[in-house]
């Protein structure tokens, strides 16, 4: 404290030499009257500015609060596929459910086909057993495995040797088996969140790929 | 069968909680992925998440919480009023509920004078 005292006297001390230097000559008797004014205003804080600095609660995780909990990136071995096995049998359950597949499957041509098809679309994913069949890498073929991510461009799928593979939808074809059936799934026209795929309305016609 | 409106979203979000439920105790990362899903779901059909399966998410991490898997339930007294508290052990957030003997806590679906008719 004192070191900061003796500091400021000296700057005051400065200032007034300053000024003593610089006004002119008929001024220099009002200079330490009008240093001695005080500003009564400056003091007072108007209230808002007090109030802004209250902190906003956070409601939902933030993105770095996300990274520290590695919520972002899956570790390929940290996963047991023994563990998501049973995750296949309660999606197969669902999906029976939701397709009504104790009734007999529609035909092609038939008008109940487009709602097949349209339910198809609007299930969801994590939990089905995907294999790619074709795919413009072809490195990514014959990958069979449990799907436990779906975000809009990848796929992330667990195989039997409990490693953990994205695969991008684009450009790849999948299979997918419920049962005793097998249904082909073009990769192309996934690629949407997840969440908007079961508002988005699918155009009648689609064209695969040539 | 008289079908609900958004029936099929309604399946979704069951079948999301359930694995939800099943793999929050192997892994928080994909619980929370799955609870997220869940509530961006219900937010584009505009539909409501039922009261029992959303206290069970904690609120900030949306993963689901179980009594000394995933959180800790505690039981406390505030003020002579009895509170379950839970605590997520993934973020560490703090949820109360009041649950004092002589007073009726209960939601508005669990009443019975909220069903209206039985859809068969």
């Amino acid at each position: 404290m004192a070191t900061e005292e003796r500091f400021n006297k000296e700057a005051v001390d400065t200032i007034v030499d300053f000024l003593k230097a610089n006004v002119p000559k008929n001024e220099i008797d009002n200079i330490e009257t009008e240093l001695k004014k005080d500003f009564v205003l400056a003091k007072r804080r108007s209230k808002n500015q007090r109030s802004k600095k209250k902190k906003k609660k956070v409601r939902c995780l933030t993105r770095n609060e996300k990274k520290k909990l590695n919520f972002f990136n899956i570790p390929r071995n940290s996963l047991k596929y023994e563990d998501i096995q049973s995750m296949n049998e309660i999606w197969l359950d669902y999906v029976s459910q939701l397709l009504e597949l104790d009734k007999p499957i529609p035909e092609c041509t038939s008008k109940s086909w487009e709602t097949f098809t349209q339910s198809l679309y609007k299930a969801d994913f994590h939990g089905s057993i995907l294999k790619v069949v074709r795919s413009k890498c072809p490195s990514y073929v014959d990958k069979i495995g449990i799907c436990i991510m779906d975000t809009r461009n990848t796929f992330k799928i667990i195989c039997k040797e409990n490693i953990i593979t994205t695969i991008p939808k684009k450009g790849c074809v999948f299979e997918m088996y419920l049962k005793n059936i097998k249904i082909t799934l073009f990769g192309k026209h996934l690629c949407v969140r997840p969440a908007e795929r079961s508002t988005k309305k699918l155009k009648g016609h689609l064209h695969p790929d040539l | 069968m008289k079908k609900v409106q958004g029936n099929d979203s309604f399946q979704r979000i069951n079948y999301l909680y359930q694995i939800s439920k099943y793999i929050s105790g192997k892994n928080s990362a994909l619980s929370s992925y799955y609870g997220n899903l869940i509530i961006s779901v219900a937010k584009k059909n505009v539909l409501k998440i039922h009261p029992d399966m959303k206290r069970q998410m904690c609120k900030k991490c949306k993963c689901i919480l179980i009594n000394n898997i995933s959180a800790k339930m505690r039981i406390k007294n505030k003020n002579k009023a009895k509170t379950i508290e839970w605590e997520c052990n993934t973020c560490g957030t703090r949820r109360t509920f009041p649950a004092s003997k002589n007073k009726d806590h209960r939601v508005w679906l669990e009443k019975p004078e909220s069903v209206v008719e039985v859809v068969q």
